[in-house]
């Protein structure tokens, strides 16, 4: 495919806020991971939680939209500069030629969980000033953001459970290689909330203790928070004052046709993904320098993903998962591992395993124990989900 | 400029069960009679996965199957794109009831078919597909949202996409706050110009302005149209059903709207 600019990122997730601080707890080994501290949250294990979403100032003319979920999304805008460079690279397309196509799983349901706790005894109603359209539709984030940033181009949010923010990268390359918009927001922003900590709790899939995703000793997921975005342009239409930051160079996609929740054994639909992946980026597999494992910390996804990697990329690239930091982020986890890869390119920088006390001995694909620090040209981010649902995302330096 | 064909078409709503029904209300040749839409499990599901599936996922793939079959594709050899206001809705409802008892205690199936891409996982699932199925929402512009994204999929990748739309009512309290009626399943096989068996072709151009939704002739089917997301595809059904050159304005995200002009083959 034709590779397109990345001329504007942000992250923040319990590793921190900003690309900024993520890399620098990306560089120190240090995760964001804690014990939950949520008084409503009422489950005993590891979160990674983003500090200051309680106290966030939220735009008052959009105070329909308050929810914890936009607010993680406002504060990720307001990073690293990022709606600034969305209203410059506005004024310069038109608000209509911007497209926003973000991943979320589970949207606002956070407060529709409060409605529900608060619904009337006698007629079951929910209470007033409960905005569902606004809070719990899963297109509220998308919604919001054009609000937002002042932007009227098409929108979509992808669910596809823990690869939405991923696919999200593919459709919007699409939406501007087939010329109904110029650039796009892209990314995904997922939080906290019982529905997610409870559901994986009841598929016995949570661990308690931090997440130790590609350990022998894995038990399960901590789950996290995080808001990810990037603006995306055909190449070479930024200003000169902005050079691009990144370059997707490509991506692949497949379905398992397998199970709801549990992966194909031998990665099958993963290696369709990476396979695809590569052959839209015209690189082969010795050119990949990195690859960040959706790695959640189950024992059969890391071990059909194990089973994927080394068959597509052999047992020499290193790879990661940066889950042991992050937390399992969930509709964000794709964007969220896409920039983890990426900020390796920008800062020559290969994380290791986050977490990890000794690799599964049973597992051929290289798993880094320790960070190595060097060029980073290339790399591949991985996103699974539930449905069966695969993502890989190739990314490049800029120039 | 993105133009694809149309190579098949299937609806399962309120008062029709096939594309069939639909057009013959749609060009007036057969007086609409509003009744419950008729879900049934697709057969191409397993027995566990028909107990299993949702009144949505039957929804989904009922108008996913005929739109196929028409098409005379494969299932498994299509890419597709589902679109939903809010996907599983029910199960999502039985799990937030779930989670006010005092020790709540979730179903683990429940939870892994509340997902949004539960209808593309069990489509995915019944044809041991490994397609990429998308999953996408527009809220009250699912339709016209996941319709774009297939287009943009047809043209860049040169290749046919099957693109499902389905949305029913939430169960209460939900549905008080956000109504909808009704059920409603829509699916369309995308193909490149020019395919062999195109009922229609179709442009797709950005346009200044339009209509919250586009209107329909039909008066109870453009009521219809009003109260559930996936009905508002009625206004571009309704050209195809009538045979007539024709160009409907539909929104894909507030303030945002697309021309799609039908040429009917």
């Amino acid at each position: 495919m034709d590779p397109l600019d990345i001329t504007a990122a942000t992250l923040v997730c319990a590793m921190g806020r900003g690309l900024d601080e993520v890399a620098a707890a990306l560089r120190a080994e240090k995760s964001g991971l804690r014990p939950n501290d949520l008084p409503w949250l009422d489950v005993d294990t590891h979160i990674g939680r983003v500090d200051g979403l309680e106290d966030l100032s939220f735009p008052a003319a959009l105070s329909e939209y308050d929810c914890r979920n936009n607010r993680l999304a406002q504060m990720g805008l307001a990073s690293d500069g990022f709606a600034d460079h969305v209203a410059a690279a506005s004024a310069r397309y038109g608000a209509h030629r911007i497209a926003v196509v973000l991943g979320t799983s589970t949207s606002g349901i956070r407060q529709t969980e409060a409605a529900y706790e608060a619904r009337d005894p006698a007629s079951g109603a929910l209470p007033d000033g409960f905005h569902l359209k606004e809070t719990h539709d899963y297109f509220s984030l998308a919604d919001f953001v054009r609000l937002a940033l002042k932007l009227t181009g098409p929108a979509a949010v992808v669910s596809t459970a823990c690869s939405s923010s991923s696919r999200a990268f593919i459709d919007a390359a699409r939406l501007i290689g087939a010329d109904l918009c110029d650039a796009a927001v892209v990314g995904g922003v997922d939080t906290l909330c019982r529905l997610t900590v409870r559901g994986f709790k009841a598929l016995e899939l949570l661990d308690a203790r931090p997440c130790r995703p590609n350990d022998r000793s894995r038990a399960g997921i901590s789950i996290g928070e995080a808001a990810g975005f990037v603006l995306i342009e055909r190449p070479d239409q930024s200003e000169p004052s902005n050079p691009p930051y990144l370059r997707l160079l490509g991506f692949g996609e497949s379905s398992d046709g397998y199970h709801m929740s549990a992966p194909n054994p031998d990665g099958l639909g993963a290696q369709l993904a990476m396979r695809e992946a590569l052959r839209r980026s015209h690189l082969t597999a010795d050119q990949i320098d990195y690859v960040n494992l959706h790695g959640t910390g189950t024992p059969l996804n890391d071990r059909a993903e194990d089973v994927a990697v080394s068959a597509v990329l052999g047992r020499d690239v290193p790879a990661s998962s940066t889950k042991g930091g992050t937390g399992h982020t969930l509709g964000a986890a794709g964007v969220t591992g896409v920039l983890l890869a990426g900020l390796g390119i920008r800062h020559g920088i290969k994380p290791k395993n986050l977490n990890i006390e000794a690799v599964d001995p049973d597992f051929k694909s290289h798993v880094l124990t320790s960070t190595q620090i060097g060029p980073v040209r290339h790399v591949l981010a991985n996103a699974f989900g539930f449905g069966g649902s695969n993502c890989s995302i190739v990314l490049g330096a800029a120039a | 400029m993105t133009e694809f064909a149309i190579t098949g078409i299937g609806v399962v709503g309120p008062g029709f069960g096939s594309w069939d029904d639909c057009a013959r209300v749609l060009r007036g040749e057969q007086p609409y009679e509003a009744a419950d839409a008729a879900i049934v499990a697709p057969p191409i599901l397993s027995p566990r996965e028909r107990r299993r599936a949702s009144p949505t996922v039957r929804l989904a793939l009922g108008a996913a199957t005929q739109a196929v079959e028409q098409a005379g594709r494969q299932a498994g050899d299509l890419p597709a794109v589902f679109g939903s206001c809010h996907g599983e809705g029910k199960v999502t409802h039985s799990l937030l009831d779930a989670l006010t008892a005092p020790e709540p205690v979730l179903s683990p199936t429940q939870f892994h078919n509340s997902v949004h891409n539960t209808a593309a996982g069990y489509w995915a699932i019944a044809h041991s597909s490994q397609s990429p199925c998308d999953s996408i929402s527009g809220g009250d512009y699912s339709f016209a949202g996941a319709l774009l994204i297939g287009a943009a999929q047809v043209v860049c990748e040169k290749r046919a996409v099957l693109v499902v739309a389905y949305d029913a009512a939430m169960p209460e309290p939900m549905n008080a706050k956000r109504p909808m009626t009704g059920a409603f399943g829509v699916a369309l096989v995308l193909d490149q110009c020019g395919a062999k068996g195109a009922i229609c072709e179709v442009q797709c151009v950005q346009a200044p302005t339009g209509a919250q939704w586009a209107a329909v002739s039909h008066s109870e089917l453009n009521t219809l149209a009003a109260e559930n997301p996936s009905a508002r595809s009625l206004a571009l059904l309704e050209p195809i059903s009538r045979r007539e050159p024709r160009a409907v304005v539909l929104g894909c995200a507030p303030g945002a709207f697309h021309e799609w002009t039908v040429t009917p083959c």
